[in-house]
């Protein structure tokens, strides 16, 4: 009896264990999901904005340093990407993140990440050279808001990219 | 004659064992599961990244192109932005953690303009451009992703 017992406890202990360990995976990969859904979107908006762009309005944007921002000048429409802070309640605790958004003329400002994403990286290197269209090299990286620091749930992805105008300066 | 009566209670050794064979084997592949899921979020990340790098040389081949055509020389080469601006540096180059390739190939084209791939005439403002990158994996083979497009002086 007492050796079907042990059985029986080991496994229990064993179908939790697994369990938990399953329900961890799924959530480390949603979480991954969330990031590279983020990544995807933000590169296709801002390659858009660049491609349709007559140029970079050299001036009014920030190069080299986090955070960067980047204005295009597009005929009459200036466009800007930079980043702002936001609190975002979180597991209960209030949590401040770094969001991407998108502004063009006087309308609203529009996120380009989620609520569950922080912008840890944002920077824009000008590779432009006289007489050619402007070039920019941006390096960004998302992080899923983690506010207890477990780093069962830590991921980030960094990503690295490259957007010339279509139009002569 | 007296028999002895044997007890067909309780489980025997050889029900057990199979039990506990059965079960191994379910959280043997519950367990696979779970690791299979997390290498593959991983391996998605990484290409992500790859695709990301793939643009990006192609963004930085267009701005080569845009500065100076004659830059495109035929053969292997890297990037490299270290000088302010897009320009071929080595046969490769490595980017966190992928390792970068670009060939530069002529291309012929017939009577008609059609690209063929021998005979005919070099067509000076045509050239294929090949993007070559590869990473180590989470775990497996070594992963590539390739990808070629036509670029022209025009």
């Amino acid at each position: 009896m007492v050796v079907y017992v042990a059985i029986f406890s080991m496994l229990i202990t064993v179908i939790l264990q697994l369990s938990m360990r399953v329900q961890m995976t799924g959530s480390r990969v949603r979480i991954s999901n969330e990031i590279k859904e983020n990544v995807s979107q933000f590169t296709q908006i801002v390659t858009a904005l660049v491609r349709e762009g007559n140029s970079l309005d050299i001036g009014n944007s920030v190069f080299d340093v986090h955070p960067g921002k980047l204005v295009v000048s597009n005929g009459a429409e200036i466009a800007t990407i930079e980043t702002y802070t936001k609190q975002v309640t979180m597991g209960g605790a209030s949590v401040a993140i770094r969001k991407l958004r998108f502004l063009q003329g006087s309308n609203p400002p529009i996120d380009l990440t989620s609520d569950h994403v922080d912008v840890t990286d944002f920077r824009l290197v000008n590779l432009s050279q006289a007489g050619s269209p402007d070039v920019i090299q941006l390096f960004f990286e998302l992080s899923n808001v983690n506010p207890s620091g477990d780093p069962s749930f830590e991921s980030r992805l960094s990503v690295s990219s490259s957007i010339a105008v279509r139009a002569e300066s | 004659m007296d028999y002895i009566k044997k007890s067909t209670k309780g489980f025997s050794l050889l029900e057990l064992t199979l039990a506990i064979a059965l079960f191994m084997i379910f959280v043997a592949g519950l367990g696979a599961t779970a690791i299979g899921g997390h290498l593959t979020g991983l391996e998605n990340a990484k290409m992500a990244k790859a695709n990301a790098l793939i643009m990006e040389s192609w963004e930085a081949v267009m701005a080569i192109r845009n500065n100076n055509w004659s830059d495109l020389a035929n053969g292997t080469h890297g990037l490299s932005a270290l000088s302010g601006y897009w320009e071929f540096s080595g046969m490769s180059d490595l980017s966190d953690g992928f390792t970068r390739v670009i060939t530069v190939g002529d291309v012929r084209r017939d009577d008609l303009s059609n690209i063929v791939s021998s005979g005919a005439e070099i067509d000076p403002d045509t050239k294929l451009i090949a993007f070559d990158l590869s990473w180590e994996p989470s775990s497996g083979q070594l992963r590539s992703l390739h990808f070629e497009s036509y670029l022209t002086n025009y």
